[in-house]
């Protein structure tokens, strides 16, 4: 019985590959044990009545040979093939080649070629071709490469049956014999033929690129369309962002309402109720925002501006001591950090991916939001929303202006690596995104944050309410009359901790409550509206219609004068801003690094910075009257 | 076109395109040393770094219609 043949796909990025497996699999792919680096490396069985194989879509690469970082796309590419060439199924390696771009493919054909596995060619954008008046003669290049051939266009009807064809062709005859080296140019010079067959229906790419690129990457225009471009997609995610604040506070009203009408049930009534459904209701709040932004990011990478966002920034990062490859990197932390810190592997120096690990954490991530939201609705809703949306983006500013000088004062420190290599990058003609493949890209990204964040979340909520929930050393000061729920609350452990850390947090204007609050988030910042919810939602239990941003600017301390200003909520928003507030991302720098000095340093530095932040902004607040 | 590099350099440079023998068109540049868009071979299209272009031998070739 012989093993079922694997056929892998491997070729250039923006080739066609994963519109190819699409084709072929009917999206029912699932995810390999192989991890990739930029993408997940996905595999499918493909059964025909010829027969079954496993179709696997390799990362794209430029090269299979040479010294390849093991953690770029280029190194598990090669440790993939190299597992397939050992091991004991038949397989083909199929190279998915852009016709437009022969000669530089041709390349990867060589080393591809060299390896001895039987392979055979697929040329795609046979229709782009066309339309730049050549037409590709794959019965010639088939027979100078000593390979099959096979032309395509993703337009093609009959694309799935005419692949499988000849994959299953190509299996039951492989062609390995070792042919000589070739010369590139010579051999697409020899198979390229001038064309006039395209009907006028099949679009010029490479004009449409050229139109686009003179006004995308004009040298005014571009940096404008560009901001412009950012802020839209930024403006998206707050416009979801702002009615899950809504959601989180009033989710939590709610749950507190039934914890009170079921006052019997007692400790584990408020574990499950409080600590796990709190926990889980606060993790599918912040899905949406992940999916949005995911899916912005797939579709600009798609489409192919990504790489002209790179080309207008790469300058501005080189001077952080950063570059361009920076730049995804950067951009997807303002989703979430986590993801972020794993595509700082398409940055190839280690110095400067080590350094975009560690200030990507310092991105304005959507996690931050609600407590943004929260804030400036408690202090600043008398504001125009001109002052409201200004402090946003100010917010947003702050996080990327601190994230370069902090990458320009970790460059000057910490001595890894040379500075950052010169860019090389590919900038593909613009296509339009697959839906389905931006679709399933926005899937995988939901179902990493709740398997990578959400657990974490979910034990940082659970700790917390046992916190809150278990009696501490002192009973604090809880206000007279108050019930019984609340004095408890007063006496917890959390509460405890809140206020021995008071002389540290005095200065920035935070009380105990906040602290607790402060303390809450050290897992996660996704639970600090929760937790405020729920230490300020317990004292005004009997009048629970009134929001927590009003409770907050209601709050007194023992001596009846208001605990909080505005110079407090622009204290609490600027150690948002620094601390890394987040298990998740240490835990992911720690996988990242593999080492757990750079998680420590993260922790430090950017708790250190955040307090001296937030007192140096209290003080001058409050000074400046606030 | 040669290329003054270390070799492990030059060999990813010839993986993305800028090999020996290859025609390069400058498109644009970006402002303030910014990095270089290149079309080569008139196919593949390539940011590159303005220092490392420094280092790219090359001399200029009859007008291609391309």
């Amino acid at each position: 019985m012989t093993a079922v043949p694997v056929v892998a796909l491997v070729g250039r990025p923006n080739a066609g590959k994963s519109t190819l497996f699409n084709a072929l699999t009917g999206g029912h792919a699932k995810v390999g044990n192989f991890p990739g680096v930029t993408v997940d490396v996905l595999e499918a069985v493909v059964t025909l009545d010829e027969g079954s194989f496993v179709c696997v879509d390799l990362p794209g690469v430029y090269t299979v040979e040479g010294e390849s970082d093991p953690e770029s796309d280029e190194g598990h590419a090669r440790r993939y093939l190299d597992r397939l060439r050992n091991g004991a199924a038949p397989t083909l390696i199929v190279q998915v080649l852009d016709s437009t771009q022969l000669v530089t493919s041709l390349g990867l054909t060589r080393e591809l070629r060299r390896r001895g596995t039987p392979l055979a060619v697929l040329a795609t954008q046979s229709d782009a071709l066309l339309a730049q008046g050549f037409s590709l003669d794959t019965q010639a290049l088939s027979q100078k490469l000593g390979v099959p051939v096979v032309g395509l266009s993703s337009r093609d009807a009959d694309l799935r049956e005419r692949v499988s064809k000849a994959l299953f062709e190509a299996l039951r005859n492989p062609a390995s014999a070792p042919v000589d080296d070739f010369d590139a140019r010579a051999i697409a010079h020899s198979v390229l033929r001038k064309s006039t067959e395209n009907e006028g229906s099949n679009v010029n790419s490479r004009h449409r690129t050229e139109r686009l690129d003179a006004v995308l990457l004009h040298p005014v225009l571009g940096p404008a369309l560009f901001f412009g471009v950012m802020t839209l997609l930024f403006a998206a995610v707050f416009f979801v962002a702002d009615p899950v604040t809504a959601l989180i506070d009033a989710f939590n009203r709610r749950l507190g309402t039934s914890v009170d009408s079921s006052l019997g049930g007692g400790w584990l009534s408020s574990l499950v109720v409080d600590g796990v459904l709190g926990g889980a209701g606060t993790v599918l709040a912040f899905l949406p925002q992940i999916v949005i932004l995911t899916v912005v990011l797939e579709l600009i990478d798609a489409s192919g501006y990504l790489a002209r966002g790179t080309f207008l920034v790469d300058r501005a990062l080189r001077f952080s001591g950063l570059g361009g490859r920076s730049f995804v990197p950067l951009l997807s932390a303002h989703a979430c950090a986590v993801p972020a810190i794993s595509a700082a592997r398409i940055i190839r120096d280690p110095g400067q991916r080590l350094r975009t690990i560690l200030v990507l954490p310092l991105m304005t991530c959507s996690a931050r939001i609600p407590t943004y939201g929260l804030f400036i609705a408690t202090f600043f809703a008398a504001q125009s929303v001109w002052v409201r949306a200004s402090l946003f983006v100010g917010l947003y500013g702050a996080g990327l202006f601190f994230g370069l000088v902090a990458s320009l004062v970790l460059e000057r420190t910490v001595k890894q690596g040379r500075t950052a290599p010169p860019l090389v990058l590919e900038m593909p003609p613009y296509r339009m995104p697959q839906a389905s493949v931006v679709a399933r890209a926005g899937a995988r990204a939901a179902q990493r944050f709740v398997r990578d964040v959400g657990s974490v979340i979910l034990v940082a909520a659970l700790v917390l309410w046992a916190l809150l929930s278990v009696p501490g050393p002192t009973p604090g000061t809880p206000p007279p009359g108050a019930s019984p729920r609340v004095v408890a609350m007063h006496g917890s452990v959390a509460a405890s901790l809140g206020r021995t850390l008071e002389p540290v947090t005095a200065p920035a204007g935070f009380d105990w409550r906040l602290n607790v609050g402060l303390l809450g988030s050290l897992g996660a910042r996704e639970l600090m509206v929760g937790t405020l919810g729920v230490i300020f939602g317990i004292e005004g239990a009997d009048d629970d219609v009134e929001p927590l941003a009003e409770r907050i600017r209601n709050a007194k301390g023992p001596d009846g004068r208001p605990s909080y200003s505005p110079a407090t909520a622009l204290a609490l928003m600027a150690f948002f801003v620094l601390a890394c507030q987040c298990m998740s991302t240490l835990a992911a720098v720690r996988r990242e690094t593999r080492s757990w000095r750079w998680p420590m340093v993260l922790f430090v530095y950017t708790y250190a910075a955040a307090w001296l932040l937030a007192v140096g902004v209290f003080q001058v607040a409050r000074a400046a009257g606030l | 076109m040669a290329l003054r590099l270390t070799p492990r350099e030059a060999a990813w440079l010839r993986a993305v395109g800028l090999a020996e023998g290859a025609s390069v068109t400058l498109l644009r540049r970006a402002p303030f040393s910014g990095p270089l868009h290149l079309r080569i071979d008139g196919g593949t299209e390539l940011a590159v770094d303005c220092t490392l272009a420094r280092a790219i031998d090359v001399s200029p070739t009859a007008p291609v219609s391309s």
